[in-house]
């Protein structure tokens, strides 16, 4: 199961060997005990971890002083301070949304070697790194 | 039970055990009704090609899916989704509800894990060049899933109507807001007026209970759908 699965194929078929096999057992196996090692994993995040509860929110409130923004949205943020205007902002992350959306469209080469999708693969490797980065770097607590 | 259905060398008292165990009561029936076997059978042994442990993040994404129904549930019995019960529900799951701090962290993990699994997944199919043709309109409907699990966590966070969940929600319905033309309009359908009230944990509460899911089971039916139909990608 460790081999990787593409130099099998290769091997097989040089052979002249079978190249496909039945989804059952192996795959079924494979994605039954990756599916078990995720449910492990949030057991024990969740055993070791117990979410901690804020104070009730108070919409009189006018400061958001020490209150931290939720993890998904910090790419957006990081996003705004780099752009700094949020009408151009917002546009922006639906533009991206919708291109990716549409990506078969704008990508109808067949090729499926990613050396030879550059076009659009930099910029989606991009966007992912830029991602990763932004969900890594922030804190996400203000003021 | 028909004489013709029991076996020839089988007596009364054989046939009625098989016949009340749930081979013959719930099996049998089906098996005769809509050949249960033969189609596990198509299901098990049609044949793919060699695929990586890359290749399991989809199923993940689908059981965290169904770990976060199944603990939904049990959080709904106790939850209220109005100023300020929100948060005194949510208090009182977290400290006296059996078990309710349990099930409220695996939600929240299971969310995370969820929008990680589909992303790792997304790509995947990216880096495998799996998007293009035949398999371009199942990329389109796997996109929108994508945006329904950030939206899951999107509407999900405000319902524990805390502090940090309050500021988070002014600030991405105000970020909606500044899209240009329909912005504004948006944002009042998402808050319920002008400001994040009540109605706003109300109507979130809506999503991600019931308008989300709903959409969510929908695409997901024709996702596998089409995965069935056109079978995993094949390897690079």
């Amino acid at each position: 199961m460790t081999t990787r699965p593409y130099k099998v194929r290769k091997k097989h078929a040089r052979r002249g060997e079978q190249t496909e096999y039945p989804f059952y057992p192996k795959h079924f196996l494979r994605v039954l005990m990756a599916i078990m090692g995720a449910v492990a994993v949030i057991a024990i995040l969740s055993a070791l971890f117990p979410l901690p509860l804020d104070h009730m929110a108070d919409p009189l409130a006018e400061s958001d002083t020490g209150t931290r923004a939720l993890w998904i949205l910090k790419p957006a943020i990081l996003l705004g301070d780099l752009v700094l205007r949020p009408s151009l902002t917002v546009v922006l992350i639906a533009i991206f949304a919708t291109l990716f959306v549409l990506l078969p469209i704008l990508d109808r080469s067949g090729q499926r070697s990613i050396k030879r999708r550059a076009l659009v693969a930099v910029p989606f490797l991009l966007w992912m790194l830029f991602l990763a980065w932004s969900l890594l770097l922030s804190t996400g607590v203000r003021g | 039970m028909s004489s013709r259905d029991r076996r020839p060398d089988g007596s009364l008292l054989k046939d009625l055990l098989e016949w009340i165990g749930i081979r013959g009561f719930i099996y049998g029936p089906l098996e005769r009704r809509i050949s249960v076997k033969g189609v596990l059978e198509a299901a098990l042994k049609k044949p793919i090609p060699y695929t990586s442990w890359w290749s399991c993040f989809g199923g993940i994404a689908f059981l965290l899916f169904l770990i976060q129904a199944a603990t939904g549930i049990l959080l709904m019995f106790f939850y209220i989704p109005a100023d300020p019960e929100a948060h005194r529900t949510i208090l009182y799951l977290a400290g006296q509800a059996p078990f309710g701090w349990f099930f409220r962290t695996i939600h929240y993990w299971a969310g995370i894990g969820m929008m990680l699994a589909v992303s790792v997944h997304v790509l995947r199919v990216f880096i495998k060049g799996a998007y293009q043709r035949p398999r371009d309109l199942n990329w389109v409907i796997g996109s929108v899933l994508f945006f329904l699990t950030a939206g899951f966590i999107l509407t999900g966070d405000l319902l524990p109507w805390t502090r940090s969940a309050y500021w988070s929600a002014v600030w991405w319905t105000d970020f909606v807001s500044q899209f240009p033309i329909i912005g504004h309009q948006i944002m009042l359908f998402l808050r319920g007026g002008e400001n994040v009230t009540g109605s706003t944990i109300t109507r979130f509460y809506v999503f991600h209970v019931f308008g989300l899911p709903s959409l969510m089971i929908l695409f997901m039916v024709v996702h596998f759908a089409i995965v069935r139909k056109l079978g995993i990608s094949e390897p690079l």
